[in-house]
């Protein structure tokens, strides 16, 4: 049986996925740290130590994500189509990707087949990606885990003034000292994140069904908001934070056959 | 120590011709330092604003004061004169342009001498400026603002773009006569800032050679429609120059005329700008970026060329007018027919003239993308795509990226986020390039 790696080297955390024929056999996820190189490694050894792989009896591994270009590899590919091929896996049905990275949010429109007919990418800017979130983690002292569950607590979410994270963190500062609720404050910065990607999806024209992926989709109280503005139930992957890597090593697979 | 390695941001050029307007361009700010040492009169001017043959007439050397502002960008040494701009106090999201060159007069203010390094021998001081309303507002403000660096004769023309699907032959005449009064108020300007009269015969002759100059490109990028495509978009950008910089010249016809052949003899012979033309793209809105067009390579390395381009297009030629015109109204009927023309063409279309344009050079040079530049302080040029790409693909549904970066300033560009863009970009280019066959 032939067996596929994809390994995906992202700005906060770095992803490998194994299949075999039609399945997932494995998947780690590491810190990225400050070393893509040795993440990239590491992520990849330790699916192959997990399931007692040799690494010479990979058929082909392919990367992708920020750090993709520091391992070596068979073939370094694209995070948006990776994101597609995974998505069409997952759920055959869905025609727009939304994928909420680290660095950035990419919206994707693709067709039957997982191919990517159309996109767009946020600017570089922090407030649509989730470097908005970590920041305001910080700020707000609590855990990215805990982030979601707190905002569906929320009773009267905050109105941010600004799109920019950089203000924005200066304005949850000041809301804590008027004595807003971390809920509230939460709960409208995931509005806020959440108008910001909308208008990325008007761009492309949402076309149903909806996925959403990366570290972005993993926070409950984002989706939901997300929900409630595009006013539409979204899809999200039992493990978003790796689709990036299964779509890799689908296109390994895809390669080979 | 060991010298850094300076990373290549310039683009190689496909044609033989494109290589040749470097030394152009080089000999233009040459020219004008030539013209202040001999205390001949100097303008900074602004491209595209149509007064380039009555200067040619004139015997007054022009400053394309925008070019110089790319070629500091391409040069990558740009960032000095923004800093020193927004260190007088200019916000860092007007126009990169008028920023290089509003700090590059400021500290020759400061100095009382050209800046140090400065591309070409820099930018030579003006006897005159010459703003214009063609195309945005910093081409006036720009100009009013160095009122503060130098105490020099300036002038403002208005350049009429009739922008409507309801023309009428009395708009259009009232539209050629306000036009011909303005370059009427320009002539009397320069007359009496010179010193010399303008000769007319002299005026009518210069704009003969650049009638036939748009002719002869016109015809040479037509043959860019051959599959595969001679030259791409990064050689526009330059072979553009001698149309927009040199026009009435008998260098820039010259120019053109060996275009021309270097392009038939290309597409004869089915030599492309890419070895294995995989994918022909439309550069459909927005100025290049100057700081990184070594960008185009990277798509050709991908097997996409682009073909032709929305931005410095060549204009359609008009039929010629009779000798009995003065030149100032064949000017004008000139400046004013080139808008109803397209107004005409989109009348029968889509019905606007920007997004006509896009859905005609997709059709006629058999693209399967289109590229759209969003220059954060360029927002004369950028401001609408997003509406032309959805009005494009209410007709076409062919993809579409959006770079986001600047026609300057390289800190509004991430090489990265670019190359990822570009190849899921290419990507979706292969799915619909599929979907057509």
């Amino acid at each position: 049986m032939l067996y596929f790696a994809g390994i995906d080297i992202g700005s906060v955390n770095s992803k490998a996925v194994i299949i075999k024929q039609n399945k997932i056999v494995c998947f780690k996820t590491v810190a990225s740290g400050g070393n893509y190189t040795e993440a990239g490694n590491n992520v990849l050894e330790a699916a192959l130590q997990a399931i007692e792989l040799p690494r010479q009896k990979l058929s082909l591994a392919f990367t992708t994500g920020q750090g993709a270009s520091r391992i070596t590899s068979d073939k370094e590919v694209n995070e948006i189509t990776s994101q597609g091929r995974a998505l069409n896996f997952l759920f055959p049905n869905v025609r727009t990707i939304i994928d909420i990275g680290g660095q950035a949010t990419r919206v994707s429109r693709v067709d039957e087949h997982g191919r990517v007919t159309d996109f767009a990418i946020s600017e570089k800017c922090a407030t649509g990606s989730g470097r908005f979130l970590q920041v305001m983690g910080r700020v707000l002292e609590v855990d990215l885990a805990d982030m979601g569950p707190l905002s569906l607590k929320s009773t009267s979410p905050v109105k941010f003034g600004t799109s920019c994270a950089v203000f924005a963190e200066s304005e949850a500062i000041s809301r804590i000292t008027e004595g807003m609720t971390k809920q509230d404050i939460i709960a409208g910065m995931h509005n806020s994140m959440a108008a910001k990607i909308n208008s990325l999806i008007q761009r492309i024209k949402l076309k149903q069904k909806c996925g959403v992926t990366g570290g972005g989709a993993m926070d409950i109280g984002l989706v939901k908001s997300l929900e409630g503005i595009m006013e539409s139930s979204l899809l999200v992957p039992p493990e978003p934070q790796i689709t990036a890597a299964l779509g890799a090593a689908l296109l390994a697979r895809e390669a080979k056959t | 120590m060991a010298e850094q390695q300076k990373t290549k941001t310039t683009a190689t050029k496909s044609t033989k011709t494109a290589g040749k307007v470097r030394p152009i361009v080089k000999k233009m700010y040459l020219r004008a330092q030539e013209a202040a040492a001999e205390g001949r009169p100097i303008a900074y001017g602004m491209v595209a604003s149509q007064y380039e043959e009555i200067l040619r007439a004139m015997d007054i050397t022009p400053i394309w004061t925008e070019n110089y502002a790319a070629l500091t960008a391409a040069k990558q040494v740009a960032e000095p004169y923004i800093t020193k701009a927004e260190a007088e106090g200019f916000s860092n999201v007007l126009c990169k342009y008028a920023m290089v060159g509003i700090g590059f007069d400021a500290i020759r203010a400061e100095t009382g001498k050209i800046p140090e390094g400065a591309p070409d021998g820099g930018m030579a001081q003006p006897t005159m400026l010459l703003g214009s309303s063609a195309v945005c507002d910093p081409r006036f403000k720009w100009y009013q603002t160095l009122g503060r660096y130098m105490d020099t004769p300036i002038h403002c023309i208005d350049v009429v773009y009739p922008n409507s699907n309801h023309f009428t032959l009395e708009m259009r005449d009232y539209y050629v006569k306000y036009q011909t009064e303005q370059f009427k108020e320009l002539v009397n300007f320069l007359e009496k800032t010179t010193g010399t009269k303008m000769d007319w015969e002299r005026l009518d002759h210069i704009m003969d050679i650049a009638d036939e100059t748009i002719q002869v490109w016109w015809d040479a990028y037509q043959l860019r429609k051959a599959t595969p495509c001679p030259m791409p978009s990064q050689d526009h950008f330059s072979c553009m120059v001698p149309a927009y910089y040199l026009l009435g010249e008998q260098e820039a016809l010259d120019f053109y005329r060996e275009l021309h052949d270097e392009l038939k003899e290309r597409v004869d012979n089915k030599v492309g700008a890419v070895e294995n033309e995989k994918y022909r793209l439309l550069w459909g809105g927005g100025l290049p970026p100057w700081h990184t067009l070594s960008i185009f390579n990277y798509f050709e390395s991908l097997g996409a060329v682009f073909t032709i381009e929305t931005s410095y297009h060549p204009p359609e030629p008009l039929e010629p007018m009779g000798k009995d015109v003065h030149p100032l109204k064949r000017l004008s009927s000139r400046v004013v027919d080139r808008a109803m023309k397209a107004q005409a063409r989109a009348k029968e279309g889509c019905g606007d003239s920007r997004v006509q344009q896009i859905l005609d050079l997709l059709k006629e040079y058999n693209n399967v993308g289109m590229m759209m530049h969003q220059a954060r302080s360029c927002r004369a040029m950028s401001l609408g795509q997003i509406h032309f790409k959805n009005m494009v693909q209410e007709h076409i549904k062919v993809p579409t990226m959006f770079m986001e970066s600047d026609i300057v300033d390289v800190r509004d560009y991430s090489e990265a986020q670019t190359k990822m863009q570009v190849d899921a970009f290419v990507d979706a280019v292969e799915s619909y390039a599929q979907s057509l066959n």
